[in-house]
């Protein structure tokens, strides 16, 4: 069957970016996650590829599979490969490629998803905690220059990278990503990304946990403030034994939750003791 | 103190909105405690007190990340709420910081409802699939967004609505030593942030960069920004050693 190219106009291309950039995670749920989501972000886009039924009909059914990852750029990355192959299946009139190209979308989705979530949650988090934690800085000065901080770094990484990512998938797609594999890229990112976040976390310490231990303890009459010997031996030593102790025991799987409760408990204990 | 019903709606809206965002469009950033607070201060009449607590709640859930499949504590509606709680009932800080726990966790769990409230939709959706109405099918995802309002409001109405009423009298009967109690506490919380973070990036290698940053603010008393900018230098260093690395490797 001879049917005409199908072009998008750049509106057409860019709105599924927009779509599950503004809206990704609208109808998560336990069973499959953001899939219905991902379809709806589509749905324009095929309908306008697939003028017949039948194909729109596997085309709803291809994006109802189970489909999770990080929202924003590495989402916007999938998509970006989805559409591109969506709109080459839809224009071809090569039978068998069109069944290939059309298999293909469903194994890049299953197969991306995973790892991307993995690099993306926890480059995510870690980008995110060294501005958060600047702007949670300024704003414990009383300044509202912290929210607008955190606001800007935000979306730059979230909605401007989404519009990058979404163009490289579309693009570059496969080849991109066999390419970071073999050279590591995204690897020596998170990599220095851990660097400036360790930095940052041990300078956040001494500012900004209160532990403090000045009450003064008499034994008889002789009267020792622990504060000061603290300070003595290594300025900020309490709240960093502290952080570190916090660390190891969430690394032991001890929940935040319980944890939490734990400091409530050792605060009233100190707060008892006069503290 | 009773609150009027009427303005009882406007500051649960208000605080709904944010935790709403998360999950029913984007965050757009206007989730973190450190923007939420100022905001919802702003809309109370109070920005200063939003900012406080928005930034020491910040601190408090730095490590609070999606990763995988999980739901996190809801650390946006627990800025929201405690820092309305703090405008309405004019209780300490330290209370109302104290105050975001609970709710924290209480956010959560509507969170693991709306959840589980969507699951149906995807059967829907799938039997809309196998006619290709695919108008029906966008429209659910107005639904889910809905399912994420409703058991988003009803919670922070509840808190808002009985819970001022409850914290006001609560705070009129402080004895002192629960003040201090809750003080040493939130003075505490945020190690448990730091420490979060830190055994999630932890690697025997970063070790000397934290000390590096530690001793240069506790000691030197450096300032975060110039110490992050320190931070920056030593990250860009080893990208550029290990990309050189690879180049010489590869030749």
């Amino acid at each position: 069957m001879e049917h005409e190219v199908i072009k998008l106009s750049r509106k057409e291309f860019l709105q599924p970016m927009w779509r599950i950039t503004i809206f990704p995670m609208v109808t998560i749920n336990y069973e499959r996650f953001q899939t219905l989501q991902y379809f709806s972000a589509l749905a324009p886009l095929l309908e306008k590829l697939w003028p017949n039924h039948e194909d729109r009909v596997e085309a709803a059914r291809r994006h109802m599979a189970f489909f999770n990852t990080t929202p924003g750029l590495w989402l916007a990355f999938i998509m970006g490969i989805t559409v591109a192959t969506e709109e080459k299946a839809a224009n071809t009139d090569d039978l068998n490629e069109k069944t290939d190209l059309l298999a293909s979308v469903n194994v890049v989705k299953a197969s991306l998803m995973g790892p991307l979530a993995g690099i993306g949650d926890s480059l995510g988090a870690t980008v995110s905690a060294i501005y958060l934690a600047i702007a949670s800085s300024i704003a414990l000065s009383g300044s509202f220059f912290g929210a607008i901080l955190c606001l800007v770094c935000f979306n730059l990484y979230n909605l401007g990278l989404s519009y990058v990512t979404y163009q490289y998938g579309y693009n570059k797609g496969m080849e991109f990503l066999t390419d970071v594999n073999k050279s590591g890229t995204l690897d020596k990112l998170m990599d220095s990304a851990c660097i400036l976040g360790m930095m940052a976390v041990g300078a956040l310490i001494p500012s900004w946990v209160g532990f403090d231990l000045s009450q003064e303890i008499m034994l008889g009459d002789y009267s020792i403030n622990l504060q000061t010997q603290l300070d003595g031996i290594l300025p900020g030593l309490a709240p960093l034994a502290l952080t570190l102790l916090l660390a190891w025991c969430y690394s032991k799987k001890i929940s935040s939750l319980k944890l939490v409760v734990i400091i409530f408990i050792v605060a009233l204990g100190f707060s008892l003791l006069g503290f | 103190m009773t609150l009027d019903l009427g303005y009882a709606l406007y500051v649960s809206v208000v605080c709904t909105f944010f935790g709403w965002l998360t999950y029913g469009m984007h965050g757009f950033g206007l989730t973190y405690p450190v923007v939420c607070g100022p905001l919802v201060g702003l809309l109370l009449g109070d920005m200063r007190t939003g900012i406080i607590i928005g930034g020491t709640l910040q601190l408090v859930y730095l490590g609070v990340v999606g990763i995988g499949a999980a739901i996190p504590v809801n650390a946006t509606t627990a800025t929201t709420v405690s820092t309305a709680l703090c405008i309405i009932t004019g209780i300490s800080m330290e209370t109302a910081v104290a105050l975001a726990v609970p709710v924290a966790v209480l956010g959560q769990l509507d969170r693991m409802l709306a959840w589980t409230l969507n699951t149906p939709l995807m059967h829907i959706a799938d039997k809309y699939a196998e006619d290709a109405k695919y108008k029906p099918m966008v429209r659910l995802t107005y639904v889910g967004s809905l399912i994420f309002w409703i058991t988003e409001f009803i919670p922070v109405f509840l808190c808002i609505y009985f819970g001022s009423t409850f914290v006001a009298t609560l705070n009129d009967n402080m004895p002192a030593w629960v003040t201090n109690w809750l003080s040493a506490s939130t003075g505490m919380l945020p190690a448990l942030g730091f420490g979060m973070l830190f055994s999630m990036m932890y690697k025997p290698r970063y070790i000397p960069y934290f000390i590096i940053g530690f001793v240069l603010c506790a000691v030197f008393k450096g300032s975060l920004l110039s110490v992050a900018l320190i931070g920056v230098a030593a990250a860009l260093i080893n990208f550029g050693q290990s990309t050189n690395a690879r180049k010489k490797g590869a030749n």
